[in-house]
């Protein structure tokens, strides 16, 4: 029998070691574990080193365990990720919406002349900031959107194939 | 305009402030929006939760170089 290989001390080991010590009862903090979660399904070492040291653990329930670990994070990340997609339309189309009404009502006030002179020009200026700026904040949270549904996709691949690998767990024997 | 509710106001103070108002209203939500996406300030760095997480659990299930 070939001896067993050692592993390093890297994320994704640290995430088996902290899924056996929930097991076993240990309290981890919440924001550690989110962060390991993160490090390691990021990564595409970090996902090949969590595939080796699954497959290589004696304990199938280990790779059990961190599979459903992966699973909830994927949850949580379907949940901001829906949080945000409702802010952007809730708010963010919105703010686009109502600065660029106020820009056209400003163009046609100013060649109405129903307002003239430095107030037509403020509020052209205002209006038109107003739209550059929602529209910068739209662009930054569907940009988050799409990381928060990229890291939802990658956590439930790498939990399915958690199990496929804790299948053939301790696959000396 | 607005005789009626006792305001003395000319059309284009309605318009001047109407148009204010929206822009008002739209700069808040974009500042919201930002406000929201800072990110939660780190606890710890990576390294640290990996050298302290709890290995002395893979005891006997996976080795662990010291």
């Amino acid at each position: 029998m070939t001896p067993l290989p050692e592993f390093e001390r890297r994320p994704a080991t640290a995430l088996v070691a902290m899924a056996n010590a929930l097991s076993m009862g240990d309290a981890i903090p919440d924001r550690d574990l989110t962060r390991i979660i993160q490090a390691v399904v990021s990564s595409r070492a970090e996902r090949a080193a969590l595939l080796a040291a699954v497959r290589a653990a004696n304990d199938p329930d280990s790779g059990l365990t961190v599979a459903d670990l992966l699973t909830a994070y994927a949850a949580e990340a379907g949940e901001g990720e829906a949080r945000e997609r409702d802010s952007d339309q809730v708010l963010g189309q919105w703010a686009q919406r109502l600065a660029a009404g106020a820009l056209l009502a400003s163009f046609g006030a100013a060649i109405a002349g129903t307002v003239t002179g430095g107030a037509a020009f403020g509020l052209t200026l205002l209006s038109f900031s107003g739209f550059i700026f929602s529209t910068a904040a739209r662009l930054g949270s569907r940009s988050r959107m799409r990381v928060k549904a990229q890291e939802r996709e990658a956590a439930e691949t790498l939990a399915r194939h958690v199990l496929e690998a804790a299948k053939s767990a301790g696959g000396e024997d | 305009m607005f005789e009626a509710l006792g305001l003395n106001m000319g059309l284009d103070t309605v318009i001047v402030s109407a148009i204010a108002g929206a822009c008002t209203l739209s700069f808040a939500a974009s500042v919201y929006l930002f406000y929201r996406a800072k990110p939660q300030p780190e606890a710890k760095e990576l390294d640290d939760i990996v050298q302290n997480a709890p290995y002395h659990r893979l005891h006997n299930i996976l080795k662990i170089k010291a």
